[in-house]
């Protein structure tokens, strides 16, 4: 069956069609909302709740985009309500374009750098998982988060930075 | 921002494990979608003569509302109309006094327009077809319940133009549309009670 198919049978409420979508889907939505929830519970619910907006709300689903893509949107968002404290933190006011951040050049441990981003305040990981792990624009986050471009921007940053301190405690 | 060897965090990230769902997840999704017990079960329509109690009731509530504001406006204490006249007194004797003051006069006009609202009449009449047609009914069937209840819709059918032709006469008194709701909802009883039967 083709997306526009499962989609079309979604409509009708067909609930073999709804299963096919979320069986392709679940995995890559789940893992989303684990990285931005940081909890496996908290993932699970917002899945949950998340996949029952999808299949609710297909009817407006305009076809501008993939169903993927639309799905994630709406998941994401989900998942960001779940969380509840994903308000960003406020930090001092600096000037962070002359700032500087160095990866290294040795590889990055997979293992530490997940638990890195998992201890980032909340506000700082989902902007962080939103555009570096999700590639979501500064734009779409900032209308997912109801902030703005610049805040987005100083958020991204202060995750970095702070993910930088992490990773230099576990090596 | 400058950030330096960012290929580093990238191939990192991209090698970030994936987790599958848990296999519950598809069950409360499933549960979420499918009807509850109360979307399954029928609805009721309440019977019209629920509103026409409900209605009346509320109309009885704001008439004793009204009369209420009226008792309070009419024990008005004699020392509070008292206090209230000799301060009109003071503010009259202030401004004598400052007339007399001499000023160059001075003239301001002041008006103001208002659009007089569009002399329309109530409508009374939207439902007289069903009435006329209940009526006829009765006459065809000629059954002694029925004929009691046309009898019934016939006098306030009567009332009705009465009351109608006052409103004519004197204008949209409120009281007098209370009376005319009053035997709109005596009609409307009737009218089920002839279709019950």
């Amino acid at each position: 069956m083709t997306e526009k198919e499962l989609v079309a049978a979604c409509r009708r409420q067909d609930r073999r069609a709804q299963k096919e979508l979320y069986d392709r889907y679940s995995r890559a939505m789940y893992t989303a909302c684990y990285r931005i929830c940081a909890d496996f519970d908290l993932a699970n619910d917002a899945l949950q709740e998340g996949f029952l907006k999808v299949f609710q709300k297909l009817d407006t689903y305009r076809g501008e985009s993939t169903i993927g893509a639309w799905m994630k949107v709406v998941i994401v968002r989900t998942a960001l309500n779940k969380l509840r404290r994903h308000k960003v933190t406020q930090e001092l006011p600096l000037n962070y374009a002359d700032e500087e951040i160095n990866w290294d050049t040795t590889s990055l441990d997979t293992e530490y750098l997940e638990r890195a981003i998992n201890q980032l305040p909340d506000g700082y990981r989902a902007v962080f998982v939103l555009i570096e792990v999700e590639g979501y624009k500064h734009q779409e986050v900032a209308d997912m988060l109801n902030i703005s471009v610049g805040t987005s921007k100083s958020q991204l940053f202060y995750a970095k930075k702070k993910l930088r301190e992490f990773l230099r405690h576990y090596v | 921002m400058k950030e330096k060897n960012h290929d580093k965090l990238r191939d990192a990230l991209n090698k970030l494990p994936a987790y599958d769902a848990p296999g519950s997840a598809w069950d409360a999704i499933n549960d979420g979608l499918s009807p509850t017990l109360a979307d399954q079960l029928p609805t009721y329509q309440p019977a019209a003569g629920v509103w026409n109690a409900i209605s009346r009731q509320i109309e009885q509530a704001e008439l004793a509302a009204l009369q209420q504001t009226g008792a309070k406006q009419r024990s008005l204490p004699w020392r509070k109309l008292a206090g209230v006249a000799a301060a009109i007194a003071l503010l009259l004797t202030i401004g004598i006094g400052l007339n007399g003051v001499d000023r160059p006069a001075k003239v301001t006009v002041a008006y103001h327009q208002e659009v007089a609202p569009a002399m329309t009449i109530h409508d009374w009449n939207t439902e007289e077809v069903s009435f006329t047609n209940a009526l006829a009914v009765i006459e065809a069937r000629n059954e002694p319940k029925l004929n009691a209840l046309g009898e019934e819709l016939v006098e306030l059918n009567e009332a009705k133009e009465e009351i109608k032709a006052i409103l004519v006469a004197y204008g949209e008194d409120a009281s007098v549309i209370r009376q005319l709701a009053e035997i709109e909802r005596d009609r409307s009883d009737i009218y089920r009670q002839i279709i019950e039967l």
